[in-house]
């Protein structure tokens, strides 16, 4: 299952992107979350990406974050959350 | 807008006005160099702010304001009347840009452009009229300062995220106060998807901070979130802190974490951590319960200190209102014999000191703490300029007030920099001139008269007099043909303009020179001496006081005021005769058992009316070596009393430290026996 075409992973949208990634979760064994779109990301957001990789994590279910923007990356590394979400 | 934001806004609206004010000051009368420092310091503030919010394009125009406001306050460039227009209109700019970044809306073009003329404008002056600088005495702290490894532990409270505050523009602005080794994100809290919350913080960082910062410094990066996180700052190399640390955060991976990511190493547990858990149990009281509880429970407890503040107020408010009780009941009929009612409220009286002495002393610390941490940074230092020193801590058991040695600890740190970089020789040196290769540096502290006296000696080169002295007469701060003392000459280097800082960082290390000490010591109401032979070393003597809120005092009257001199400060009280006034004549100083005594006269220093009574007392109070009798009318005994300020009317007012109402409703004004004294002897001199 793909994710596509999310604007930005803030605080805005959590609650959203919650359900969203819930039911990816019980639909698919296999998610792509592509991250091309996102313009914004915030520490609410990364903590939601990081209980969404331990989540996919305990279920067996494999998850890929793919084509993260350079800006987004920065601000990932800066709070080095890169090893929580599987990225190193 | 959310609650940070409102206090930065208010914050900045504050340091706009009072540069505003400053400025125009500027242009109407002469510049001043407290307009200076005053404009320089509410730049600083702004930019550091705006820095935390991660406002970067204000943090850049202030950042190049500061820069040349900087020059004008070390006398590289002089001001000048289009400087302060020019600055006027940066004030209006920064108006604009706060106003934007609070808003989250792009700058206009039309205002960009402004800013950008005005940088450009600023850059002119930093670059162009720089003027060669004069050799600077080797006074100022030139040591590069020495980096201290810091462990901040980070949780947040449960509404963090709403503040809207970043966690990431703090661990940037760590990063721009010195460098974050090592950052790990603690995750392990964060539930899976079905239980999470997305709007509750479950994430938390430990970091690795290497910096030349105080903790307070560290703690207020924090400031506008300090009531959403929870911190744990502490030196990395301290011993059992990383035990500590485990033990308070009460995680179960937090060990294996710190261990794995080489934060610290398993010898640094000396027990397992579900052991130590286990200790923490509240003793309890009851007998049945005792017996099991093992007996290794923790004695201290964690208070906010704000409550502890706010028991003081309270606690002075008891003071002034049980003053009252007692001169009314000390006013009642005698002939009535009420004397319950007296003996209810002298005891009531007693309880009372003693409840205020255990509040005064919940806050009283012993200094040697925080004195310890100082071996490190005079280690480092000494290290980093090839000096070899013996550094010898004494008294750390005195107890003084927590605030007091909260704010006397970066003057100290500043000024046993000093001594190692400026007072200490270099081996060789030393043993050139038959001295031990290995310098020395003594910290002392002991309780004397009423205060604490903090000492830091060295033995090193000592303050060249003659050079001080040049060096003031060249900034025009002493007169060519001045009578000053050896004292006075080396009390010059806490003038602000015989200190210059050097180091330029994006957070401090411009603000505080040997000027900022002094401040800060006479914030504390203390006074700080220097004492120094030229190729011997030199002394600095910290007076500071005991306590800040609440003193005992000794109610005096002077024609129709009545006044309280704090009860730490008297030696004794004595008459004076009609037969020892006559002698006395025109001189301002008495026989005293043989040695002369210099005389204030209260009368004539204060305009006070003629006496109501006939009889004249000498009140001998000292404070340091020095004594004064202070000659009053009448001496009314003993008084508890609430230190209140005067406001910032009478701040100027010499030999008041404040004022205290009576149980009567009068209001009694409180000798500042410090100043008074130095008043005096200035007069004699």
């Amino acid at each position: 299952m793909l994710i596509e075409n999310i604007k930005e992973i803030t605080i805005y949208e959590v609650q959203t992107l919650k359900t969203l990634f819930l039911d990816a979760i019980k639909e698919s064994k296999e998610i792509i979350l592509d991250m091309a779109t996102v313009g914004k990301i915030d520490m609410v957001g990364i903590q939601l990406l990081i209980s969404f990789v331990k989540t996919a994590q305990s279920k067996n279910i494999q998850l890929r974050l793919q084509n993260i923007p350079e800006s987004i990356l920065q601000q990932i590394e800066l709070s080095r959350c890169e090893t929580p979400l599987g990225l190193t | 807008m959310n609650e940070e934001l409102e206090i930065f806004l208010e914050d900045c609206d504050d340091q706009l006005q009072m540069m505003e004010n400053a400025l125009v000051a500027m242009e109407k009368e002469s510049v001043t160099e407290e307009d200076i420092g005053a404009i320089f310091r509410a730049v600083h503030t702004i930019k550091g702010s705006a820095g935390m919010f991660g406002f970067d394009q204000i943090v850049a125009f202030t950042h190049t304001g500061e820069n040349l406001f900087d020059k004008i306050r070390q006398g590289e460039i002089e001001i000048n009347r289009e400087m302060v227009s020019l600055f006027l209109l940066c004030k209006d700019h920064v108006e604009k840009l706060i106003e934007a970044a609070v808003d989250d809306e792009p700058l206009s073009s039309d205002d960009k452009a402004n800013g950008e003329e005005l940088t450009a404008a600023l850059n002119v002056y930093i670059n162009g009229k720089s003027v060669k600088k004069e050799e600077v005495v080797a006074l100022e702290n030139s040591v590069d300062e020495a980096a201290l490894s810091w462990h901040i532990s980070i949780r947040f409270n449960k509404d963090f995220f709403t503040t809207g505050m970043s966690i990431n523009a703090i661990f940037k602005f760590l990063d721009g106060m010195g460098k974050v080794l090592k950052n790990l994100a603690i995750t392990d809290n964060i539930p899976l998807l079905e239980e999470l919350d997305p709007m509750l913080p479950y994430i938390g960082f430990e970091l690795l901070f290497l910096g030349a910062s105080s903790k307070e410094e560290i703690i207020d990066v924090f400031e506008f979130i300090k009531d959403d996180v929870d911190l744990i700052i502490f030196l990395s190399d301290e011993e059992g802190s990383y035990e500590t640390l485990c033990k308070q955060r009460n995680e179960e991976r937090l060990q294996a974490l710190l261990i794995e990511t080489e934060f610290t190493t398993v010898d640094s547990f000396t027990q397992e951590l579900h052991e130590a858990e286990t200790t923490v149990v509240v003793e309890t009281t009851q007998e049945e319960a005792a017996p099991t509880i093992k007996k290794k429970t923790s004695s201290s407890l964690r208070v906010d200190s704000n409550k502890i503040d706010k028991l003081i107020n309270y606690m002075s408010e008891i003071v002034i209102a049980n003053s009252k009780i007692l001169s009314l009941v000390s006013s009642e009929d005698e002939e009535e014999e009420n004397s319950e009612l007296h003996e209810a409220a002298n005891s009531m009286k007693e309880l009372l000191e003693h409840v205020r002495d255990g509040i005064m002393d919940i806050r009283m610390v012993q200094v040697g703490e925080s004195f310890n941490k100082y071996n490190r940074i005079v280690n480092d230092t000494a290290k980093k300029i090839g000096k070899d020193i013996e550094f010898v801590i004494s008294g750390g058991d005195t107890e003084l007030d927590k605030t007091v040695v909260e704010r006397i600890s970066d003057p100290l740190v500043h000024m046993l920099r000093n001594s190692i970089d400026h007072g200490i020789e270099l081996p060789q040196e030393r043993v050139a001139s038959g001295k031990s290769a290995k310098g020395r540096v003594d910290l002392r502290a002991y309780p004397d008269s009423g205060s604490i006296v903090i000492e830091i000696e060295d033995n090193g080169k000592g303050l060249d007099r003659d050079k001080i002295l040049e060096k003031a007469i060249a900034n025009g701060l002493v007169n060519k043909n001045n009578n000053l003392s050896d004292e006075d000459i080396y009390k010059l280097i806490f003038e602000a303009g015989l200190s210059t800082a050097e180091k330029v960082s994006d957070i401090s290390g411009r603000g505080v020179g040997m000027d900022v000490v002094r401040r800060n010591i006479e914030d504390l109401r203390g006074t700080i001496e220097i004492a120094s032979e030229l190729g011997k070393g030199s002394k600095i003597t910290i007076r500071l006081p005991l306590t800040l809120a609440i003193i005992d005092g000794f109610l005096v009257q002077v024609g129709e005021t009545k006044y309280i001199i704090p009860l730490e400060n008297i030696k004794e009280c004595i008459e004076l005769t009609p037969k020892e006034e006559q002698n006395m004549g025109d001189n301002e100083f008495i026989n005293l058992r043989g040695e002369m005594l210099p005389l204030l006269n209260v009368r004539t220093l204060l305009n006070e009316k003629e006496s109501l009574t006939k009889r004249k007392n000498i009140v001998i109070v000292y404070f340091g070596k020095k004594s004064v009798g202070l000659l009053v009318d009448e001496l009314l005994g003993e008084y508890q009393t609430v230190i209140k300020s005067l406001g910032e009317v009478f701040d100027n007012l010499v030999g008041v430290s404040g004022g205290s109402i009576l149980g009567s409703g009068e209001i009694a004004l409180i000798f500042d026996i410090p100043r008074l004294i130095e008043l005096k002897s200035r007069v004699v001199e």
